[in-house]
């Protein structure tokens, strides 16, 4: 593939599925540092992939396994170098967080998402995003029964977390 | 608040984007990326084939030149005997065999990179294999740095007899290199050991995690 097609493919699909990656970011990322860094490495991923893609699957599941992928090896990478982290220069920062959008509820969802592990994040994601189940099981390479008992789980542990914040107001 | 009203709160960032990209940078930032992993690709590529090459050249040029009889004509040389002309053919076949098998190994790793993966299971399994690889050959790394190793001193034996120069120069060299050859074989060993191993048990846990 020539650099000029690829980035051009690139461009379209960054266009498209930004909001799937920003999501991703956040729910593996904690603050705008990591979130930075782990953008950058979901975006060379994406970029490294490009020539990879053959159709079979929709252009969004793609990127969603590219991008979990990626995110999931970043924790891992994350927890063994956290003390060595270089810190990137202000001007080289790559998002930027629109203040004016903060929206508690969704704070909150994100909070409990970021307490699940790595896999499970990554099912909650596709879920709340609306996949079938058996989409989600051909994305992580699990059954569909698995993706289902899971999730099942999920749902309920969020519920019960949702009821007792409104319980106590939080 | 049941799940739907969570799906409600989750497609309410869909409406505006949470962030904005400075896509300047990020073009900048790939631009970089890709041009250090081809810079560095070249360059293994460029030291394998470059050593191979010299030496297939050093080595076919001094049996041409002794096939030919001009080896005895020059300087204080003479020509080979025998058993030098032997030793030679068997340094040409210990590079060539390095060189074939790095050029290969390149090849494997390339079909390994261009097979599509259609979950992300499949790319935990496809870095799994490809971390085994890693670590088999650089277990083994001894063995496959013996022959263009062995190569390199026999190629200077039979230059160093055919010269007149005393064995004896020999010997600091061939300690020299075995030294190097045990060091590497030890950083090698180190690399597996503190960062490659450590990051196979990591994979392998999220498979495990994927499969139950």
């Amino acid at each position: 593939m020539k650099p000029n097609e690829q980035q051009r493919i690139f461009e379209e699909w960054l266009a498209q599925h930004k909001g799937l990656l920003f999501k991703v970011v956040r729910a593996y990322a904690f603050n705008s540092h990591d979130q930075d860094d782990l953008f950058q490495e979901m975006t060379t991923q994406v970029w490294n992939s490009v020539p990879r893609y053959r159709g079979d699957s929709a252009v969004s599941t793609w990127i969603y396994r590219v991008a979990f992928y990626s995110a999931i090896g970043w924790s891992k990478k994350e927890k063994r170098h956290r003390d060595k982290h270089q810190e990137i220069q202000r001007e080289d920062r790559l998002l930027s967080q629109r203040s004016n959008l903060e929206n508690p509820q969704l704070e909150w969802l994100y909070e409990q998402i970021s307490q699940l592990d790595e896999i499970d994040r990554s099912l909650t994601l596709l879920m709340l995003d609306g996949f079938s189940y058996r989409e989600i099981g051909k994305t992580m390479g699990l059954s569909q029964n698995y993706v289902g008992v899971k999730l099942n789980r999920i749902k309920k542990r969020l519920t019960e977390h949702s009821k007792k914040k409104d319980k106590h107001g939080i | 608040m049941e799940f739907e009203d969570l799906k409600v709160i989750w497609d309410s960032q869909c409406d505006q984007p949470i962030y904005g990209i400075n896509e300047e940078g990020l073009h900048n930032s790939l631009r970089r990326k890709s041009k250090r992993f081809r810079r560095l690709i070249f360059w293994q590529h460029f030291q394998t084939y470059c050593g191979g090459g010299i030496m297939f050249a050093a080595i076919v040029g001094l049996l041409i030149l002794n096939a030919s009889g001009v080896l005895g004509e020059i300087g204080s040389s003479r020509a080979l005997f025998g058993w030098e002309i032997a030793a030679s053919l068997v340094a040409l076949v210990c590079w060539l065999q390095f060189t074939l098998s790095v050029f290969l190994g390149h090849q494997r790793q390339k079909k390994r990179e261009q097979v599509e993966s259609t979950s992300l299971r499949d790319d935990l399994d496809k870095e799994i294999k490809q971390i085994r690889y890693q670590i088999k050959t650089r277990s083994h790394i001894m063995l496959g740095f013996l022959p263009p190793y062995l190569g390199g001193v026999l190629f200077i034996t039979v230059v160093f007899g055919a010269t007149h120069i005393s064995y004896w120069v020999l010997v600091p060299f061939v300690v020299l290199m075995i030294i190097a050859l045990l060091f590497e074989s030890r950083c090698q060993q180190r690399m597996v050991e503190l960062k490659i191993v450590p990051a196979l048990a990591e994979l392998e846990t999220l498979r495990e995690k994927l499969s139950h």
